[in-house]
């Protein structure tokens, strides 16, 4: 079940990890690299087509993996921890991404592949940075549970 | 009196127009305007051009604008200023001409682009085909286009490197191959991107620009503005304009010693233009005391001009510089 949910979590991660790539390979967009057309059109398909299909597949699965129990003795499970750390770490990237792409150098290197290319990365980063604090909270929330 | 003030003023009637007369221009230009993607003529745009200082207004006929009439004065420079309606792009394309003749003809074709085109890398990608199809104006109209929404530097970037470059291209063919006045634009330029590139060479690389076609660029227009720039000189010359001649010819040696293969491609020496400045300056002196327009004082200092460039070049059969060196030190001993 945690295979799945890392598999599950990986898929959901593709376009950030595409734009992440995109960044990397373009030298953080000073070079014209086909990467990053490829990464604005799968983030666009994303956002307006799987976005939420993914939510809910997401959501049970995190759930499951969830603080069982809210009790201070008690240690929260390896598997949780693990699964919180990275939803934390997909989170500080999705923040780091988007402050890259919103600041004015960037945004204007952006903006040469597309004004499209620009919206789609700027878009799809908002939503991973809710999605992942939603993501996280829940995982968290539960222990809050009687 | 009052016959005494009509004398006076059918004289200076007479004068005016026989000065107009003299330097009158005639202009027969013909244009039409396209949009650059589907080559559609565009109506109802409103074009204007400069010559001389005059400013005439096109007449419209279905896309095809039109002017036949004169202007009162030469003319070796023509503006247009071309303001479609929206939306498309304003343009102003300055157009160098031969002011010697008495019609001067311009046929032109004048591409606009919708405003609100992207400036994106495939908007630039694009605009490389038109060199390729050796559509000059087109990849003018194209990336002057792009240089005026974007700016000409904000970042070392793939985008501004290529953007910078082409516009330089764009501005060196138009000057070489459609007699645009984008000469000096295009030098200026190219060697602004020279300095860039010995800075930051493989970023150019990295976009398939090499430190030779930015040479190439700089060079070819230098030697395009080159040679507007002596038969410029050589009409001051013809019109008996010896001074101005003269100091055009030194300003062109002091270029010359910065940039010598820039003039020797168009077979001008440094002992050449030294030859033309002395010369031109013993005219002048020739000139000036036929006329008695300037005192001896300034007599002898052009002289002394022409003494001083003959002395520089090493004399031979043709080009007659102990001659003119002998009839200078005569005249000086007077």
């Amino acid at each position: 079940m945690l295979y799945l949910t890392y598999l599950a979590l990986g898929l959901y991660s593709i376009p950030l990890i595409t734009i992440v790539a995109a960044a990397i390979t373009s030298q953080l967009f000073a070079s014209e690299s086909q990467l990053v057309y490829i990464a604005g059109k799968i983030a666009l398909t994303f956002l307006k087509n799987l976005w939420e299909s993914f939510g809910v597949l997401i959501v049970p699965m995190v759930t499951a993996f969830s603080i069982p129990i809210r009790e201070a003795d008690k240690n929260i499970p390896r598997k949780t921890l693990w699964l919180i750390s990275v939803l934390a770490f997909l989170f500080l990237l999705s923040i780091g991404l988007y402050g890259i792409i919103s600041s004015e150098k960037y945004q204007g290197r952006v903006e040469h592949f597309g004004k499209e290319t620009l919206g789609a990365f700027s878009d799809v980063t908002v939503s991973y940075i809710k999605g992942f604090l939603s993501y996280f909270a829940l995982t968290l929330g539960i222990s809050f549970k009687k | 009196m009052l016959k005494m003030l009509m004398l006076f003023s059918i004289i200076i009637m007479v004068q005016f127009c026989s000065n107009s007369l003299l330097h009158a221009a005639s202009l027969k230009i013909s244009c039409s305007l396209r949009e650059i993607e589907l080559g559609r003529l565009v109506e109802k745009a409103k074009l204007i051009v400069n010559a001389g200082g005059e400013a005439r207004d096109l007449s419209e006929k279905s896309g095809r604008y039109e002017f036949a009439g004169e202007v009162g004065r030469q003319v070796d420079r023509l503006v247009f200023a071309v303001d479609p309606p929206k939306p498309f792009n304003t343009r102003e394309i300055g157009l160098r001409v031969n002011r010697h003749v008495k019609t001067v003809n311009a046929n032109l074709k004048i591409f606009v682009l919708d405003e609100s085109t992207e400036v994106t890398h495939k908007f630039l990608n694009r605009g490389s085909c038109y060199f390729d199809r050796g559509e000059f104006e087109k990849a003018f109209a194209h990336y002057d286009f792009a240089i005026r929404k974007e700016g000409a530097y904000q970042d070392i970037d793939d985008f501004y490197i290529k953007l910078n470059t082409y516009y330089a291209r764009a501005l060196h063919n138009v000057c070489t191959k459609l007699s645009y006045d984008t000469c000096s634009q295009a030098i200026t330029l190219a060697k602004a991107l020279l300095e860039l590139y010995d800075k930051h060479a493989p970023k150019f690389q990295r976009v398939g620009i090499s430190r030779k076609n930015l040479e190439e660029i700089a060079k070819d227009s230098a030697k395009a503005e080159n040679i507007v720039l002596y038969s410029e000189m050589q009409t001051l010359f013809r019109q008996g304009e010896y001074v101005a001649a003269a100091e055009l010819t030194a300003g062109m040696i002091e270029d010359a010693s910065k940039d010598p293969e820039a003039f020797s491609a168009i077979g001008l020496s440094p002992d050449r233009l030294a030859v033309d400045a002395g010369v031109s300056y013993l005219k002048a002196s020739e000139k000036a005391e036929k006329e008695e327009s300037v005192s001896r004082e300034q007599t002898i200092n052009y002289l002394n001009s022409a003494k001083e460039f003959l002395s520089k070049v090493k004399p031979d059969e043709k080009n007659r510089v102990r001659e003119n060196l002998a009839i200078i030190e005569e005249r000086l001993k007077k």
